[in-house]
């Protein structure tokens, strides 16, 4: 589905991640872990073309995408949901989930979608004419799964949905990331500090380290790995945060 | 009598104004070059009616034209560079147009344009402006396009990422607002019946980021109000009006400390919507007001 091949990029003349390769098969659930400036993000941000690769290719669905602008990759069903949460702040709930359905006009498919976005975040449809800005960290992380779930994407592109979350909340992202790939039959590849919860979702892993992939595996093999628990699992199998 | 209806043309004029500054704000575009497109929209409406003969309302046209011409060149190396930068760079070009028309012969250069046809339903034809920018802001709001320009405001990143072509919107934004504010140009030409470019500088420009700011940044009414609401104070305030921009001075910094989001907010706005509605015993539900949590 998604097929990177040698992609160097990064800001000015400095690279963040030197010739990676990783690929995304349909369904899938992939996690990049790494810690902090292993240039899991601008892997993230490149594909959604946000960041414009200095070499290397990136094809998504028999298309070439590397150097193609972000509105035109997410109407072609990537859907990235940015690090931070990237919500509309100064808009509210409705209009937040509205924005994510900008680029469709089949009207019965959003109000589906609409609908089901609400089953599974009761709470946004508690929240609609809130302004986004003024939801809690938990609910912010909702509505931007919300929000990417209403652009009918094909592969979803997440970065660090549980960063600055309290424990219970990032078990429940999990379990929703769980949720979207068993249920809904999502493609999904995450970005992850936290290696352990996300390895119990994930099918296959690539750790990251200083703009290279340094290792690759299934999610079992890679909780197995000895450098790997060390690094990013610790003793006690909790996650460590870097 | 006069002299009022002559302060409330020139309100309107500012009302235009503001509306030209709020359009490309509205997309986090500061621009304090909108008095330079206001005096193309004057200087070009004003050949048009003074040399060629054109009748008025086609003549304003092409002057708001003209200006969202320049608008949309100047926006596209405008497009990449924001805040303090943009400011500049806007700033620069209010002061070159200003320059360019000092230097110009067949406008008057230096010493101005005179004999502009004079309109004398320049109070109709502003506020007819007035209206009809009401109406299409009015619309915008609750469009597609209003929605992408209020995500490209408040995260250019995310709206990228949803499918918002950024580079169209904040073009589309920036060129629009040069051409309300070349409409508002020939409107006052012809209103003055003379222009020259000293009525163009900056600090005019200055003036319609301050009535924006004052009168409201979170919908359109903000700066209508706050452009209606500081033409008219000095002038009833004629003791004060040599200390009109301290006047301004002091109010924004009293804004930004009681009220930031201006005079005019959104909810406000909501709330008299809410009012208005039930007054006229129509059905409210189409009108949420933020805490309300019922779907359309």
């Amino acid at each position: 589905m998604l097929s990177v091949t040698n992609i160097s990029a990064g800001y000015g003349s400095i690279l963040a991640i030197n010739g990676v390769s990783i690929d995304v098969h349909p369904g899938e659930v992939v996690v990049l872990i790494g810690a902090n400036g292993a240039g899991k993000s601008t892997l993230l941000r490149t594909i959604s073309g946000a960041i414009k690769p200095k070499e290397g290719q990136i094809v998504y669905q028999d298309q070439k995408i590397d150097g193609v602008k972000p509105h035109t990759i997410a109407k072609m069903g990537v859907v990235q949901i940015p690090e931070g949460r990237g919500i509309l702040s100064r808009m509210t709930v409705k209009e937040n989930l509205d924005m994510g359905a900008y680029l469709r006009s089949d009207k019965n498919g959003i109000a589906k979608d609409l609908h089901n976005v609400f089953e599974k975040f009761p709470r946004l449809k508690e929240r609609l004419g809130q302004n986004a800005g003024t939801l809690s960290g938990g609910e912010q992380q909702m509505l931007a799964i919300g929000r990417a779930l209403m652009a009918k994407p094909q592969l979803l592109l997440m970065d660090e949905p549980s960063l600055g979350l309290a424990p219970v909340l990032v078990e429940f992202i999990i379990e929703t990331i769980h949720e979207l790939r068993v249920k809904d039959g999502y493609t999904i590849l995450l970005v992850e500090q936290n290696a352990n919860q996300a390895l119990t979702v994930a099918d296959r892993g690539y750790v990251m380290e200083t703009g290279r992939i340094v290792l690759e595996g299934d999610s079992q093999a890679l909780r197995d790995n000895e450098d790997v628990q060390k690094a990013y699992l610790g003793k006690t199998g909790r996650s460590v945060q870097v | 009598m006069d002299y009022l209806l002559s302060v409330i043309t020139i309100a309107g004029i500012n009302i235009i104004m503001a509306l030209s500054f709020y359009l490309p704000f509205m997309t986090g575009q500061i621009s304090i070059g909108q008095a330079g497109f206001m005096s193309i929209g004057a200087y070009a409406s004003a050949i048009c009616t003074a040399k060629f003969g054109l009748p008025y309302v086609p003549a304003v046209l092409i002057g708001g034209m003209c200006a969202a011409i320049v608008g949309f060149i100047l926006g596209i190396p405008a497009l990449r560079i924001k805040g303090i930068y943009l400011l500049l760079l806007t700033l620069g070009f209010g002061e070159i147009v200003r320059v360019v028309f000092i230097n110009v012969d067949y406008i008057g250069a230096a010493a101005g344009f005179p004999g502009i046809p004079y309109q004398e339903h320049t109070l109709l034809y502003a506020y007819g402006t007035v209206l009809i920018f009401i109406v299409l802001f009015n619309r915008l709001r609750k469009s597609r396009m209003g929605r992408a320009l209020q995500a490209v405001g408040s995260d250019e990143d995310t709206a990228e990422v949803i499918g918002v072509n950024i580079t169209a919107v904040k073009l589309i934004a920036f060129s629009s607002g040069a051409f309300i504010a070349g409409i508002g140009g020939g409107i006052f030409a012809h209103y003055q019946e003379y222009v020259e470019p000293l009525m163009f500088d900056v600090m005019h420009s200055v003036e319609f980021l301050v009535f924006t700011i004052f009168g409201g940044i979170q919908i359109f009414w903000g700066p209508i109000f706050g452009a209606f609401a500081l033409t008219l104070i000095p002038e009833f305030l004629r003791f004060i009006q040599e200390w009109r921009m301290e006047l301004y001075g002091a109010l924004l910094i009293l804004m930004m400390i009681v009220r930031p989001q201006g005079f005019i907010s959104l909810d406000s706005v909501k709330t008299l919507e809410n009012a208005f509605w039930r007054l006229f015993g129509k059905n409210t539900a189409a009108v949420l007001s933020p805490g309300q949590t019922e779907g359309k």
